[in-house]
């Protein structure tokens, strides 16, 4: 599942104009990251991937299709495309963390044995099955945050987009949610998220898109999009620690005669996702 | 996080995984047997056998139980000392006064301030057993299936649900005034709670819209539907109340004519 976006503007009811003109396109299997200072349009252009919100000008393509706001269409996108919020409270409304998961299955029309069967591998892939008859008010926020995975994977979307899905947690139950994250995609889902988190996106991504005031600034592979200092300064981000430190050494190279920096640690200091390629990325200086 | 320790306990009892159904069922037949008897013994019956159950087999701390009846019972005390000193015209028992001027106490009052104490003693209990037994969900479950109007279950389950997250969200608030003296004298109390009480309105508000949207991503089409499954009722537990509740009628009619005074 493909989405093309041809120069899609949308303006809140109160007038602000959270979009403008932005071209672009997402690609299928791929790990996706939006990145971009608060306010910068990251949560309305997702909330464009399942017609929840409408362009005011402009047209989306999902497949090369035009994208329908008929009911028949939007209930077969929003079951392809599944959507977490930020804030796992705005999605978890049942009393139960089962009855909250097979929310999304029971609304597909699916029979009850066939729910209850996804409901089970759902919270099983996100390790909550033990919490099935808590309600929510007794888990964690980061125990929130699966269940409100589990609940979009209980719909088998095509693609899983996540708001934010860092925010509100502690390092480990992050990398928890990120691993996650990847494990989908591994299983063959495109997976888009939106972050400012420019480390994550570094290390993640297989494709950043930068927003900035509501445009698109640049789309490209991470390290292209980072190793790129002008559009690093306009876009009002910082520059992910990792390169942050390889630009350093770079820069006091005559101390680098001195004590070499071995070739390893350079690797190392490479996003994950760059190291294969990372050395032609990084040889000519 | 703040929670309500009923709703807390609904979760972990040992009869929480029983079936609503044979819960329920206890619980209104506890209901009948109090308000239907003339006379104490059988609502104080009813009474100890739940209170029993509750705290023997559902394993809820007995001191919890007995604070939380406790509390339920001093409202029902002055209601009943009320009756019992003020109605009645049979039997005069007491004389509270002086020259003249003040009150005869009548034993049928009496008796009917005591019987009216012990059924709301066997009633609240009753009550408190399943709301401490059975966790919402169940409930809501029981009811559906019972015919109840979909949109009562539907608005209670997200009241259920949103009361916990406004609760923590209202309790947030209230430490950030605090922290900046908000609640230093009486007056700035008052206008501290009220700017509570303002924002938490508007944040219903908001929040209402945000999960509608949420909702709306998973193929909300204006009903909430739900699992239905529920724990099948054990024939013995049933068998067993059923025992009770025949002995306990038996009971009132024996006892019915049981006077304290």
């Amino acid at each position: 599942m493909s989405f093309r976006f041809d120069k899609v503007s949308y303006r809140y009811p109160d007038g602000t104009d959270a979009l403008k003109s932005i071209s672009l396109k997402l690609a299928k299997g791929m790990k996706i990251a939006l990145v971009g200072p608060n306010g910068s349009g990251k949560t309305t252009l997702l909330l464009h991937l399942n017609g929840i919100l409408k362009p005011t000008s402009g047209q989306i393509y999902v497949d090369d299709r035009p994208l329908d706001y008929k009911q028949a269409f939007l209930t077969e996108l929003r079951r392809r495309v599944g959507f977490v919020f930020e804030d796992p409270n705005d999605q978890l409304f049942a009393a139960t963390v089962r009855q909250d998961v097979a929310f999304g299955p029971l609304n597909m029309g699916l029979a009850i044995d066939e729910v209850e069967a996804r409901v089970s591998e759902a919270l099983e892939s996100v390790e909550m099955v033990e919490y099935a008859d808590k309600p929510p008010h007794f888990l964690s926020m980061g125990q929130k945050k699966r269940v409100a995975i589990a609940g979009i994977l209980g719909m088998r979307p095509d693609i899983v987009v996540m708001d934010e899905p860092t925010s509100m947690l502690d390092g480990k139950m992050a990398d928890q949610i990120i691993d996650l994250l990847t494990k989908l995609n591994s299983e063959g889902k495109t997976v888009i998220t939106s972050t400012h988190d420019v480390d994550l996106a570094l290390e993640w991504a297989d494709d950043v898109l930068v927003l900035r005031s509501g445009t698109l600034l640049a789309q490209g592979s991470p390290m292209e999009i980072f190793q790129n200092e002008d559009i690093i300064a306009r876009s009002g981000l910082k520059i992910p620690f990792r390169l942050e430190l390889l630009n350093q050494f770079r820069n006091h190279s005559d101390g680098l005669e001195r004590f070499p920096i071995p070739q390893d640690m350079m690797t190392w200091l490479l996003p994950k996702n760059a190291r294969m390629r990372g050395q032609t990325d990084n040889g000519g200086r | 996080m703040p929670y309500f320790d009923v709703d807390k306990y609904s979760y972990i009892n040992r009869l929480s995984k029983c079936s609503p159904i044979t819960k329920l069922f206890l619980s209104l037949s506890g209901i009948v047997l109090s308000v239907s008897s003339p006379s104490p013994p059988v609502p104080i019956i009813v009474f100890s056998v739940l209170a029993a159950l509750l705290i023997f087999l559902a394993r809820v701390p007995a001191k919890f139980y007995l604070k939380m009846m406790t509390y339920a019972m001093l409202a029902t005390v002055l209601n009943c000392i009320v009756i019992a000193l003020f109605f009645g015209s049979k039997n005069p028992i007491a004389y509270i006064g002086i020259h003249g001027y003040g009150i005869t106490v009548y034993g049928d009052a009496v008796d009917l301030g005591i019987t009216l104490f012990c059924r709301v003693l066997g009633g609240v209990s009753s009550l408190f057993f399943l709301s401490l037994t059975t966790p919402m969900m169940d409930t809501w479950i029981v009811l559906r299936k019972m015919g109840a109007p979909p949109i009562l279950v539907e608005m209670s389950m997200l009241m259920y649900r949103y009361l916990f997250v406004f609760l923590e969200y209202a309790s947030r608030m209230h430490l950030a005034q605090e922290l900046r003296l908000g609640y230093s004298t009486l007056r700035r109390s008052f206008r501290s709670l009220s700017l509570v009480a303002t924002n938490l309105f508007i944040g219903t508000l908001q929040q209402g819209e945000r999960t509608f949207t949420a909702m709306t991503a998973r193929g909300y089409d204006g009903n909430i539907r739900m699992l239905t499954e529920l724990p099948k009722p054990a024939l013995s537990s049933v068998a067993g109340i059923v025992v009770f509740d025949i002995l306990m009628a038996f009971m009132i009619f024996l006892t019915q004519h049981i006077t304290v005074v």
